[in-house]
């Protein structure tokens, strides 16, 4: 019986698997799958050779220039990288890696494709250096507020940008920080060996890097880490199978290490697609604090909210002017202009394809603003991109329920809480009462409802002067609406102009103070409730479904 | 001028061939939203055993492509059976996993089996008298595998556009949850997809073969990623862009190795990429998702 962590390069590749392992974390946690690791690993390890053999420098400057010169080469990368999405991305950053191994083969400063020798050695204690210093670093980075909004675009790129993410930001940072990590391990590799060439960073090294993080996990910063150390582990078991002293029935397994690999790699997706860690089961091993759901109870903590305000007392809050929109040759929206005061709760009515939901994502930035204009306060929005206004103070909700799935019910709240910006800030605490559901609890593990009762705080928690809720009673029962009634009444109370969509036409009525009609992108009727009651066009439009709740 | 018309000409015949390669990925692609990153090792493995099974033995060329053909289809359907199916269609990241799984089995089963990382040769290489047309020189094999590819790229695409499966196939692309409540076999589509794309990455494979003569173990990480780069530089799940990226990346490599570039003509169908994304994000005839 052997001990395979006695062989020096071994325990080296473990480490270093780990380290590059960890750079794809980091990217990937954002949801870019990048295939252009190798690519940064190989110009780490060629800026840190060059700086070595060339001028000289010792170790930490070396890895200093590494690190630079993978962010540099990273930085146009992640620029196009937010060009693209899914599979585009994937083949986008696969040809990074392999432009850059043809462009070192073809570069004589470097060596061409012999490459660079007689590199100062470093070892195996250098790298256990690194790595830790690097899970330190990571795990930082991961609990920090830019973690949280790397891990909310990760779940849904849109919610994250609605909650007031500059996605586009917080993803370049993301693949420039995961590449510099790359470069410097990289540099260590090419210290070890002590020579470096283009040809050991091919497209099969990021291949393996992805396979490390996606086999681990990428909800937990453990993930990567197991994933780089179990598979390095098992493929080196296998490969001395022999030396083990087993019966010679399972010597078969050496030549036959890759095909036993890509069995293990396919019942793993088939059991645990998001990887062997994920973050319930990280979860789950430490102490399990499943609290019972407790129930949302707006009416008694509605007092408890602080009187600050943040909301102006004067003048419109939302001003809609005009607006118009298109989809190709479709009008959704024609010619639509009406205001909202401070304090006001606006519902909009209208069929199916009369415009709302279009009128929301235009006012919320999803939508570009094709004709008219919108004011918010005092500030045009135009063209503000989406996490701006939110920013600004415009918060939406979704349709179809969107939440983090992978943060926690706390988390979801935190981020919509950092988009209030120099607004007075809610409590946490009330905030998580409005959440209705553990803070500790994974937000995909809640029922719809609970889900979109997250949605709601995590818009609230903005502290928002235009609140944007789209269906927002949807799936709930009698006893949830009317405790959402009484929500939207608290909030309007605190200031802020609700916007409210709702199929529920009682609901609208009942707790709006006006009302407005939208019928293919026109607005047929304005007024208070009554008046609408009683208006001959809405009925019309309606096709008597108003009279029912008059 | 006929220099620069030979080339074209030149470009126009390797693009078949990459053509027919991008057609079976953007197929899997196109039907089911999953990537498969198996069909290289399809690709080679399909050769291999065609030139080891048939060819080698002696019989006809027509009963290696069909074998061939066979191969490339019966690992096509294991790809769905043992990759795709276990993860489920919902989850794509993971199914494109599984299947880099099913590549390193392949890969692995055939060195061993092989014994050896050598490629396997044609028993005789075709003859290949140059047909001379007015100015310019053709490879009557080259001829014959663009009459073969063009044949299968216009059929695959009527097969798609115009019959019940089909439609039953574009169906599955558009609403995957829809199908089964309107009684239809998702089971049997996705089955049948990969088969039809098993089967043109053995064709092509075929194609290949006579082309160069051999079939390396090796060969199918490096064919299968310039298969997926021709697809993605034509838009994802697009019949016509597969075919316009793969002949268009056929002359520019044409072109590229007439002016010489050296080893940097390994990197054109990425570079070519890179520029195609830059411009167009979804490709050149794909659609926004």
């Amino acid at each position: 019986m052997i001990d395979v962590f006695q062989n020096d390069a071994f325990r080296f590749f473990l480490l270093f698997n780990m380290l590059v392992a960890l750079g794809m974390y980091v990217v990937y946690s954002t949801g870019q799958l990048s295939l252009g690791q190798a690519g940064f690993a190989a110009v780490g390890a060629y800026a840190g050779s060059y700086v070595d053999v060339k001028l000289g420098w010792p170790l930490v400057p070396v890895l200093l220039a590494a690190a630079a010169a993978a962010a540099l080469v990273a930085i146009p990368v992640a620029f196009g990288a937010n060009r693209v999405r899914g599979l585009y991305l994937l083949m986008g950053t696969l040809a990074v890696t392999e432009v850059v191994r043809v462009s070192l083969s073809n570069l004589d400063a470097v060596g061409g494709i012999q490459g660079i020798h007689g590199m100062e050695p470093s070892g195996v204690l250098e790298m256990a250096v690194v790595l830790a210093l690097a899970i330190v670093g990571v795990a930082w980075l991961m609990s920090s507020p830019l973690g949280l909004e790397m891990r909310a675009i990760f779940d849904d790129e849109d919610a994250a940008a609605a909650a007031g993410v500059s996605t586009r930001t917080v993803k370049i940072i993301a693949v420039v920080a995961g590449a510099a990590l790359t470069g410097i391990a990289g540099a260590l590799f090419a210290r070890y060996l002590s020579f470096i060439r283009p040809d050991l960073f091919g497209i099969g090294l990021s291949f393996s890097i992805a396979l490390y993080v996606l086999i681990g996990g990428v909800h937990s910063l453990a993930g990567p880490l197991v994933g780089a150390f179990l598979i390095t582990y098992l493929l080196e078991v296998l490969n001395r199978m022999q030396q083990f002293g087993l019966p010679p029935v399972l010597d078969f397994a050496s030549p036959w290490r890759f095909a036993i690999y890509g069995g293990l790699v396919m019942a793993v997706m088939a059991v645990r697609p998001e990887g062997l860690l994920t973050r319930g089961a990280v979860r789950s091993l430490q102490a399990p604090l499943r609290r019972r759901l407790r129930r949302l109870r707006t009416s008694a903590h509605a007092a408890a909210i602080p009187a600050r305000r943040w909301t102006a007392g004067e003048g419109s809050a939302l001003e809609v002017v005009g607006v118009g929109h298109r989809f190709g040759g479709l009008v959704a929206l024609e010619d639509v202009a009406f205001t909202i005061r401070p304090a006001e709760i606006v519902a909009l009515l209208g069929a199916n394809g009369a415009g709302k939901t279009t009128l929301i994502n235009v006012v919320a930035g999803r939508l570009p603003l094709q004709r008219g204009s919108l004011r918010l306060a005092r500030t045009s929005l135009g063209r503000l991109p989406a996490h701006r206004r939110t920013r600004l103070g415009v918060s939406r909700t979704f349709q179809s329920v969107r939440v983090f799935g992978h943060l926690t019910v706390g988390e979801n709240v935190r981020l919509g809480l950092r988009a209030a910006r120099d607004r007075a800030r809610l409590p946490l605490e009330w905030l998580i009462e409005l959440a209705g559901a553990p803070p500790e609890a994974l937000a995909r593990d809640l029922t719809l409802v609970g889900q979109r009762r997250v949605e709601i705080a995590r818009a609230v928690a903005s502290s928002p002067l235009v609140l944007l809720l789209d269906e927002p009673s949807a799936g709930m029962n009698e006893r949830e609406r009317g405790e959402l009634a009484q929500l939207i009444r608290a909030l309007r109370d605190l200031g802020i102009a609700v916007v409210l969509v709702d199929h529920n036409v009682d609901l609208a009525l009942g707790i709006a103070d006006r009302i407005v009609v939208l019928d293919f992108g026109l607005v047929i009727a304005e007024g208070v409730p009554d008046a609408i009651r009683r208006d001959e066009r809405v009925r019309a439009a309606y096709l008597g479904t108003m009279g029912r709740s008059a | 001028m006929t220099e620069i018309a030979q080339t074209l000409l030149n470009g126009l015949l390797l693009g078949a061939n990459y053509a027919l390669l991008a057609l079976s990925y953007t197929l899997v692609f196109g039907v089911l939203r999953l990537l498969t990153l198996a069909h290289g090792q399809i690709f080679m493995a399909a050769g291999l055993v065609a030139l080891v099974a048939a060819d080698r033995q002696g019989q006809p060329l027509i009963v290696t492509g069909l074998v061939a053909i066979v191969v490339g289809a019966s690992l096509g359907v294991a790809t769905d059976l043992l990759a795709f199916r276990p993860v489920g269609l919902g989850r794509p990241i993971a199914a494109a996993v599984a299947t880099i799984g099913f590549a390193l089995v392949i890969e692995n089963t055939a060195l061993q089996l092989r014994g050896s990382s050598t490629a396997v040769g044609l028993r005789e290489p075709l003859p290949a008298p140059d047909l001379v047309l007015g100015p310019f020189l053709l490879s009557t094999v080259q001829l014959f595998i663009l009459a073969i590819a063009a044949v299968v790229m216009v059929g695959t695409n009527a097969f798609v556009d115009r019959s019940r499966w089909g439609m039953a196939m574009r169906a599955l692309a558009e609403s995957p949850r829809l199908l089964p409540l309107l009684g239809i076999p998702v089971g049997r589509i996705t089955v049948l997809t990969l088969a039809i794309s098993g089967a043109l990455a053995g064709l092509a494979s075929f194609l290949v073969a006579l082309r160069n003569g051999s079939v390396s173990p090796l060969a199918g990480t490096d064919i299968g990623l310039v298969g997926l780069a021709i697809m993605t530089i034509g838009g994802l799940g697009s019949l016509p862009g597969a075919m316009v990226a793969g002949i268009g990346l056929g002359i520019v490599e044409a072109f590229a190795s007439s002016i010489g570039v050296g080893t940097f003509q390994s990197a054109i169908p990425w570079l070519l990429l890179v520029l195609i994304l830059l411009v167009r994000p979804h490709g050149i005839l794909g659609k926004p998702e």
